[in-house]
């Protein structure tokens, strides 16, 4: 009998070795898979109460636990010598009160003019990234809305901050708080993603925003003229073509349970959730989950080449199991993206992650065919735990690209002068 | 993940011979995989929890198919020159396997597909633990009985 045994099993291993999947396999399952609901998932009320009250004291220790943090983060950062060549013009702002921004953000107006968040700070550069000043301080952005060659907004976790010659001096136009996300299709004309998913309007520049009403929780947001915009959070995307005044869904989604536990945004601001429109008709909507566990920390990307008529599931390699990890946005190394999207063109976007597993350390990762396919180039190694990569950003304009991301203990930024090929790198802070 | 796919496409090739019903039922086995509310956590409890799914699947598939073969009486007419260019290329131990019943064509797929053990195949199927080694055992006698009963391709267990 035993050479029965070894004589099948060497046929079921001839046998499996001689099929070859279609392929296409894996972009039909997630195609599928994109389309299915999850159920609701029920618990009882018994279970309800006792969670309640585990939640209520993890929130209380989570609040002591933070204030501590937050207090070593302060003496960390006011006691770290700043290692960059970056020169210091001038700090005029009384000293910080504001956490250190473990989420940096960089955002460029050409190849020479661009802003960077760090710490608690914004600085500026006028010759490419070769010298920083700081322009104001006190502050905890979450992103840049270049508007026009001088018109440049800031939304902070206290509010929008506007600029009127470029990024040198700011001011606080609208106190509107846990804003997360902004589009400007005009200096007017803005509209803003709170952290509880609402979504603002202004046509005053940002100094008063009223509410829209939208059918689904509003986490990012994308306007290419003051009518024609879309919207995304976990329940889905919709559209409007009236500026606001009327919504059609144009995808459902069921992402809830996935999100952060405490509400809508993580403790960096961060809801997971972008959406970018190159053109009125191609767009990418991102979404990461910001779990705690690797393989948690997912990515989804949808793609659009009809204006959100459909949006196409895009999934390259992920983790294991599902539901959580669809789609990483990785061609060979999984990682955790730790910037949002920068989209370079119609089909071609860049995103910075970082990585643990294989090759560690930090990459961006392009692709050119509307995200179905990722190429990984290594541009840093980090200082030891790639896990501690809380946040960053990554933009590209005329050729040249620019990473920013914090480490846990500093904050570095990479720039590239070919096309996000060849990077070099500089601790900031 | 991919892995994963190709993995389970191949099973699903091997259990159903239908390359099309074998992509349905992978297909259908993630968005089940997707939509349940307790996903093994881990790679290796994933994929047996997976195989189980397509198994079920093709369990299903059959019983449909067993329905709709009574209401529709067309015998499935074999074409002759397939059926010949295929045996060409099967060996006698891939003939004595395609004898099996499905039951037995499945714990024995999945006991060498991965070499999973008595106690994982008995997962996959939904049996126990000495259920599957019966079935086994039973599955192994009778290929070594076909095989022996085709001329010289018998298994050469002794010296010559």
């Amino acid at each position: 009998m035993k050479d029965v045994t070894r004589a099948v099993s060497e046929e079921v291993q001839r046998e499996r070795a001689s099929i070859t999947s279609p392929p296409d396999l894996h972009r039909r399952i997630m195609q599928r898979v994109s389309t299915a609901q999850r159920p609701p998932e029920s618990i009882g009320w018994r279970r309800q109460a006792v969670l309640a009250f585990g939640i209520v004291l993890l929130v209380g220790a989570a609040a002591l636990g933070a204030n501590r943090l937050r207090a070593n983060e302060l003496a960390q950062t006011h006691a770290t010598p700043r290692v960059s060549t970056a020169p210091t013009v001038h700090s005029s702002a009384p000293p910080s009160t504001v956490p250190t921004n473990v989420s940096p953000r960089v955002a460029f107006l050409n190849a020479q003019v661009g802003l960077i968040a760090f710490g608690d700070r914004i600085e500026r550069t006028t010759d490419a990234g070769r010298s920083w000043s700081v322009v104001r301080t006190s502050v905890d952005v979450r992103q840049f809305v270049w508007i026009a060659t001088q018109d440049v907004r800031a939304v902070t976790a206290e509010g929008l901050l506007a600029s009127s010659d470029g990024g040198l001096h700011w001011r606080v136009t609208n106190r509107e708080a846990d804003l997360t996300a902004a589009s400007f299709p005009s200096s007017m004309i803005g509209f803003a993603a709170t952290a509880s998913g609402q979504l603002l309007k202004t046509t005053d520049g940002g100094e008063t925003f009223s509410p829209l009403h939208i059918d689904v929780p509003a986490l990012a947001v994308a306007f290419q003229t003051p009518q024609l915009g879309w919207i995304a959070g976990p329940n889905g995307i919709e559209a409007t073509s009236d500026g606001g005044t009327s919504w059609r869904r144009q995808a459902a989604f069921d992402f809830v349970g996935s999100l952060p536990a405490a509400g809508q945004v993580d403790v960096n601001g961060n809801s997971g959730w972008s959406i970018h429109m190159s053109d009125a008709m191609h767009g990418f909507v991102v979404f990461q989950n910001f779990g705690t566990v690797a393989h948690q920390r997912a990515v989804y990307v949808f793609y659009t080449r009809d204006g959100g008529i459909n949006w196409l599931f895009q999934s390259a390699e992920g983790y294991f199991p599902m539901p959580t990890p669809l789609a990483v946005p990785r061609g060979s190394t999984p990682g955790d993206l730790v910037g949002v999207l920068a989209v370079t063109g119609p089909q071609s976007a860049l995103v910075l992650s970082a990585s643990t597993a294989l090759e560690q350390g930090m990459f961006v990762s392009s692709t050119v065919d509307a995200g179905q396919t990722w190429h990984d180039r290594h541009i840093a190694g980090t200082s030891g735990d790639e896990t501690a990569v809380s946040g960053g950003a990554v933009v590209m304009v005329a050729g040249e690209a620019w990473a920013i991301w914090y480490d846990g203990s500093h904050a570095y930024l990479a720039e590239s002068l070919d096309s996000a090929q060849t990077w070099t790198t500089v601790t900031l802070d | 993940m991919r892995q994963s796919e190709a993995a389970a496409y191949k099973l699903a090739m091997m259990l159903t011979r239908n390359p099309g019903l074998a992509e349905e039922i992978v297909q259908e086995a993630f968005v089940r995989a997707w939509v349940a509310q307790r996903t093994p956590q881990t790679y290796d409890e994933f994929r047996p929890w997976l195989y189980r799914i397509i198994v079920n699947l093709i369990h299903d598939h059959h019983r449909r198919e067993a329905i709709e073969r009574r209401y529709v009486a067309e015998p499935a007419v074999a074409d002759p020159v397939s059926q010949s260019e295929r045996r060409l290329d099967i060996s006698a131990v891939s003939e004595a396997m395609n004898r099996l019943s499905q039951r037995e064509r499945e714990v024995v797929y999945l006991r060498f597909f991965e070499n999973a053990s008595h106690r994982q195949v008995a997962r996959m199927v939904g049996m126990n633990e000495v259920g599957v080694r019966v079935l086994l055992h039973r599955a192994l006698k009778r290929i070594r009985q076909a095989i022996e009963a085709t001329p010289d391709m018998g298994l050469h267990t002794k010296a010559v």
